[in-house]
Parts: C-alpha cells; sequence; structure tokens
C-alpha cells in the first residue's frame, strides 16, 4: 500500500511512520513537509492513501484539503490534527477528506482502521460519483429523446390534419355541386338523376367522416386528443348532428326519428366528441337498418347520476358470439345483408367506445337477430359534487395511468373575462385531467401527473396564456394566477377532495 | 372610445337578439351583401348559388390580401371566410380585419376544412364571431348567417322550418 503524509513537524511524521512499520500492512510510505512540493510529485496519483496536517508552512487550515483534493480526487484523504473535536478537521471531512485523525491518539490500530475505512469509504464515493454521471447521462439522452419525439409526433399530427384538409376541400365541393345541382338550382332534373345526385352527396359526407375517424384515432393513439368537458343540454348536441343524420336517413330511405325526454338536465361532457359518437353509432345503425326500416335516437333519464342515449335499428342483428369482436379496430362483419352496401374503415365504433369513455360514460349493445340492436351509452349529469366523484372512480380504472391526482388552482383578475378564461383552461386540460370552476373567477384543476411534473404544467398554462394574449385583437386576455396544491393518491383523493371541492352551477357563473 | 372596448361592446351586442333588429334597422331594406374569402372559387360559387336564391349577394375574394382589401372598400355586412389559404392566411386577414377601425365591426364567419378544437378556440379568441367545418350542411349554414343579416328572401315552403329551427337555436343562446 503506497501512502503519502504531507507533514511540516518531523516529530509527528516519525510518530506517524513509527505507527505504520509497527502495522501488519505492507507498506510503500512517502513523506513530504510542504504542501507545494507533495502536489509536485510525479507520482501523487498512484498513492493509496494521502494523510495531511492542516497547519503547513504554505498552506493553512482547509485550503490544504481543498487542494489536494481538486489535484486527486480519487485517492482518499485523511487529515491530521492536533486537537480532540476539531471544528476544522470535522468542516474538512464535509468538503471531501474521509476521515481526521488526532495525532495524539494516532498508533498502529487506529491509523491502519481509519486507512483502510476511509480507502472503502472513497472506493464506494467514487462508484456512486460513477454512477449518478451515469444516469445523469442517461437522463438527458432520455430527454433529448423525449423532445424529439414529442416534435416528430407533433409534426406527424400537423401532416395529417394537413392531409386531411386537403382531402376535406374538394370533397366540400363535390358534395356542394351534387346537392345544388340536385336541388334544381342549376335547372331541371329528373327523379332518378336526383336519386343519384344524392347518393354522390351522401358517399361524399362518408368520405368526410372517414377522414375524421381516421384523425380521431390518430389523436387518440398519440395522446394529443383533447376533451373539454363542460355541463351542456342534451338538444344542444343532437342539434348540430341532426341535420346531416337526417339527410342521410333520407338518402338511404330510413326513417329516423329522435326522441329526447323532456326537461332532462344537463350532462357533463365534451358536447362535440359526443356528437361523434351519436354520428358514428347513427350511421352505422343506417347502414344495417332492414330496406325502408326505422333507426331510432332516444335520449332518457335512467337515474339520478346518468342520462343514456339509445340508438336503434330494426336490421338483421349481431349475433351473440360477435358482440364483443364489433368494438375492435377495422372490424367488419361478414356475415348477414348490408342492404346500403357503404363500408367504413371499421373505425367508428371503436372510436365510439374510447370518446364514450373519455367523457366517463360507457357503451353497451344488445341485440337480438332479425330483430335489430341497440346502441346504448352513458353520460353523468352534471352536479356540483357528483361529477367530481365520478370523475376520480373514473380515473381509478383507467390503465396506464399515473396513480396520482395534484390540485392546481387557477383564478384571474378580469370576472368580465373569466368565461374566456374558463375555456381556455378546458381546451388546455389533457383528458385524464378535470376542470372544476369553484367560483366564477377561481378554478381547481385535478391534475393527473406525477408531482415532480407539476412544475411542467405550470409552465405549459403560462406558455399558452401567453400565446393566446399575443394573438387577441382586445388586448391580452386577463392575468391569471397559478399555484400548486397538494398531491394524493386517487383513492385518497376520492375520500378528502370529493366533499370539499364543489363545481359551481353554470348560472352563478354567467353572471 | 377605444378600440377595445368598441369591440367588448360589439361583441355584447352580437349575443343578444336585438343584433339583428339593429342592424336591419342600419340597413334598411338593401340586400344584404356577403364577402366571401376562399381561395377555392368553387367553394365561392358554390355559395354565391346557394345563398343567391336567398336574396343575399355574394361576392367572392380569392386570397387572404384581396379579402382584407375588399372589406376595407366594399364594407360588406358579413365575412365568410376560408383559414388556409395563399397571400394572407385567415388568421393574418382576422386579425387586420378586427385591428382595422372600419372593419372590426363586421361578423365574421370561419369557414374550414380544419376541425381542430384547438384551432377553433383560438380563432373565437382572435375575434371571429363562428367556426364553422366544411362541410357544413346548407340549412345549418344559412341559419348562423340569419343571426347577424337578415335572410330578406325564404321560400314559402322552407320557412317554417327555418323559423322553428331559429327560435330553437335563439332559445339556446339564451
Amino acid at each position: 500500500m503506497r501512502i503519502l503524509l504531507i507533514e511540516d513537524n518531523p516529530g509527528d511524521a516519525e510518530l506517524v511512520s513509527r505507527a505504520l512499520r509497527a502495522s501488519h500492512e505492507q507498506v510503500d510510505f512517502h513523506s513530504e513537509s510542504r504542501l507545494e512540493a507533495a502536489l509536485a510529485r510525479p507520482d501523487l496519483e498512484s498513492f493509496d492513501i494521502i494523510l495531511t496536517d492542516l497547519t503547513l508552512p504554505d498552506s493553512d487550515g482547509l485550503s490544504s484539503v481543498e487542494h489536494v483534493i481538486e489535484r486527486v480526487p480519487t485517492a482518499p484523504v485523511i487529515v491530521l490534527t492536533s486537537l480532540p473535536n476539531d471544528e476544522v478537521a470535522i468542516e474538512a471531512i464535509r468538503r471531501g477528506a474521509q476521515d481526521y485523525i488526532v495525532k495524539d491518539h494516532a498508533n498502529e490500530y487506529t491509523l491502519t482502521r481509519s486507512i483502510r475505512h476511509s480507502i472503502e469509504r472513497q472506493h464506494m464515493w467514487s462508484e456512486n460519483e460513477r454512477l449518478l454521471a451515469d444516469v445523469e447521462e442517461s437522463k438527458h439522452l432520455l430527454e433529448n429523446k423525449n423532445a424529439k419525439l414529442q416534435e416528430l409526433c407533433e409534426a406527424a399530427q400537423q401532416s395529417i390534419d394537413n392531409i386531411s384538409h386537403e382531402f376535406r376541400t374538394p370533397l366540400t365541393v363535390i358534395i356542394e355541386y351534387a346537392s345544388i345541382i340536385s336541388e334544381g338550382i342549376v335547372g331541371e332534373v329528373n327523379d332518378e338523376q336526383r336519386r343519384f345526385l344524392d347518393v354522390i352527396a351522401d358517399r361524399g359526407n362518408d368520405l368526410n367522416n372517414m377522414v375524421n375517424d381516421m384523425l380521431d384515432v390518430s389523436r387518440l393513439e398519440s395522446g394529443v386528443m383533447g376533451i373539454s368537458r363542460d355541463a351542456h343540454d342534451v338538444e344542444e348536441i343532437l342539434e348540430h348532428v341532426e341535420s346531416s343524420l337526417m339527410r342521410k336517413a333520407q338518402v338511404r330511405q330510413v326513417n329516423l326519428t329522435t326522441e329526447i325526454e323532456p326537461d332532462l338536465p344537463q350532462v357533463y361532457c365534451d358536447a362535440e366528441k359526443v356528437g361523434r359518437v351519436v354520428i358514428n353509432l347513427t350511421i352505422n345503425a343506417l347502414k344495417f337498418a332492414s330496406d325502408r326500416g326505422n333507426v331510432s335516437i332516444i335520449v332518457r333519464k335512467i337515474s339520478d347520476e346518468e342520462i343514456e342515449f339509445s340508438v336503434t335499428d330494426d336490421g338483421h342483428g349481431i349475433p351473440q358470439d360477435k358482440l364483443e369482436e364489433i368494438f375492435q379496430r377495422f372490424s367488419q362483419l361478414g356475415s348477414g345483408p348490408i342492404y346500403h352496401s357503404t363500408k367504413g374503415f371499421g373505425l367508428g365504433l371503436n372510436i365510439a367506445q374510447t370518446l364514450v369513455n373519455l367523457n366517463f360514460g360507457e357503451m353497451h349493445v344488445d341485440s337480438e337477430l332479425q330483430k335489430g340492436s341497440t346502441f346504448r351509452f352513458t353520460l353523468p349529469i352534471a352536479h356540483p359534487t357528483g361529477t367530481v366523484k365520478r370523475y376520480l372512480n373514473w380515473l381509478k380504472l383507467q390503465p396506464e395511468i399515473c396513480d396520482a391526482v395534484s390540485t392546481v388552482n387557477v383564478s384571474c383578475t378580469s370576472v368580465e373575462e373569466a368565461d374566456e378564461v374558463d375555456s381556455f383552461l378546458r381546451y388546455l386540460v389533457r383528458p385524464y385531467d378535470l376542470v372544476c370552476r369553484t367560483k366564477p373567477d377561481q378554478w381547481t384543476l385535478l391534475v393527473n401527473t406525477p408531482r415532480f411534473e407539476l412544475e411542467s404544467v405550470k409552465k405549459r398554462i403560462i406558455n399558452e396564456h401567453e400565446f393566446l394574449s399575443r394573438n387577441r385583437p382586445q388586448g391580452p386576455l386577463s392575468e391569471i394566477a397559478i399555484k400548486i396544491g397538494q398531491t394524493q393518491v386517487i383513492e385518497d383523493a376520492i375520500g378528502s377532495l370529493v366533499d370539499n371541492l364543489a363545481i359551481a352551477p353554470k348560472e352563478t357563473c354567467y353572471v | 372610445m377605444t378600440s377595445a372596448t368598441a369591440i367588448k361592446e360589439h361583441t355584447f351586442e352580437r349575443t343578444t337578439a336585438k343584433a339583428v333588429d339593429k342592424l336591419q334597422q342600419a340597413h334598411g331594406h338593401m340586400t344584404p351583401r356577403i364577402l366571401c374569402i376562399d381561395d377555392d372559387p368553387d367553394v365561392s360559387r358554390s355559395i354565391q348559388l346557394r345563398l343567391g336564391r336567398y336574396g343575399l349577394e355574394v361576392h367572392p375574394a380569392y386570397f387572404g390580401t384581396q379579402g382584407f382589401w375588399e372589406a376595407t372598400t366594399n364594407h360588406p355586412n358579413l365575412i365568410i371566410m376560408d383559414l388556409a389559404m395563399p397571400n394572407g392566411n385567415g388568421e393574418f386577414v382576422l386579425s387586420s380585419i378586427r385591428a382595422n377601425a372600419c372593419t372590426q365591426h363586421i361578423p365574421v364567419i370561419v369557414l374550414t376544412g380544419m376541425r381542430d378544437p384547438k384551432l377553433r378556440k383560438q380563432i373565437l379568441s382572435a375575434g371571429a364571431d363562428e367556426f364553422l367545418t366544411k362541410p357544413v350542411e346548407f340549412c345549418d349554414l344559412l341559419e348562423v348567417i340569419s343571426r347577424y343579416v337578415k335572410v330578406p328572401e325564404i321560400p314559402p315552403e322552407e320557412r317554417s322550418t327555418f323559423e322553428k329551427r331559429r327560435r330553437r337555436m335563439r332559445r339556446r343562446a339564451q
């Protein structure tokens, strides 16, 4: 074992040297009386351990230790001191020395014990450093890779959006011109011509729906599908999709009826997404309905918590053993006649089911052969505390999510712009988060993300707020204050949040 | 009155049913003129063909800056515009219209093939009054137009369904 002693007092140096010789170690002992000389040694790095006095002719106190450690970070350093309980020696350990020895107590036992111990500690320390550096490096690599992936993902999404836009424009013209001719706006058409033209427009609309389906699938897949849930009237949801569905039913000579139970409470959902579900289920039903048959959309309240939408056709029905299969992607039932031979990609039902789930609902299908099928889905009734509870219970069941939920409190300074801030927040959160407007100008966001990512959630809100403010003709959007709250496991959150977090009824917000 | 408050009052008025009555008074019984900014001439043509039957006059503009120029010189009663266009995209045209004192009150309906909820939010807060996605059912488009300008000639056979739809929509807006 190679040992270097830096000590200016020849008596002390002799003492250490003797103690070492008395030990049973094989020792290759060297000593220097000045720090500069010690540090200048070309074989400095070859020592297994360095013992150093704190007070040297050319250096004093902690700087002696620091100089040695800086020059040879890999060699363990033991400090020699004359005082017991020397504060400086203790500080030296904090700065990287492995041990200190009170000179008067230095005998062969304490010295060898300290040396062995220090070498071992230094070894572990170096190993730790190495591991830490490895972890840092892989973290850095992962972060870079992640950023690159995110960029690629956004670029891919952007080009899908652009392609679908390019696709939709000529489609719109085809549909429009076909219906303009069919309606006799540019001259007389006979009945057969009209029927063909209506089919052109109808098939064009089918194509458009397929584009929508593909967009939705790619958004769902890449996790960028935004869900903006709020309280909505059922009529409002159906009105947006009714005209196109009615037209489709007419072309396919199916009788489509809608029936909404009067005085329904509002449902809590993303109206546009639910509209897509109704479109997909109804298109499906129109496809499978019997010749000149019937399809009905019925909306009713089935409990104090839920509203049910059902779409029923009078077609051939689905065999029991196929009931699960139909929700799978790209599934097409081969058997049984389809009167209206339009086939899609088989994405419709799969998307419908996913979108219903993202709106805290469930989808079921009943079917009887030769009688027809009914697709039902539920949506929660908007309720101040019920919605939070429903969300948390739903979140618990979602696969592949983090098991914690955090609160982030947001408030805005301008009451007049509170509604705009509200919709800003709703478009910003991700599908597994929830926006609770607790007061007209205050919100609690429930965010399903690990605690360490909350800062980046906050940063995202601030960035988006800035972006929106820049493009606003009325000037920047109201200032918002964001405060990160507590993080809990979902199960605990159900216990503590449900009673303490109430969404303000909509009337009180829209003053 | 600063332009910001002007827009705010304008926004407020638009959301009430009174807005249409006021517009009617202002324009008397003149044919409402609609500016349609879309780089696809067939889209403008089909809108023109359809709206012409309801006594609405449609002027096309085929790129963004042309649209803005038409808006400032001809003061249409309503603008229908696309977003993705060469030579002045929709967002640029929209912000120019909203920043210019003589066009900032003109209602703008954005009609685009983009179906992105986030874009919709952006465009609405950038000052558009409506955001519709192509292809749009014509009866839906007509109903939206009627919120901003008086539709002079509704064929008798369509009148009852049209009024029913409008009443429902108006009830919803309240």
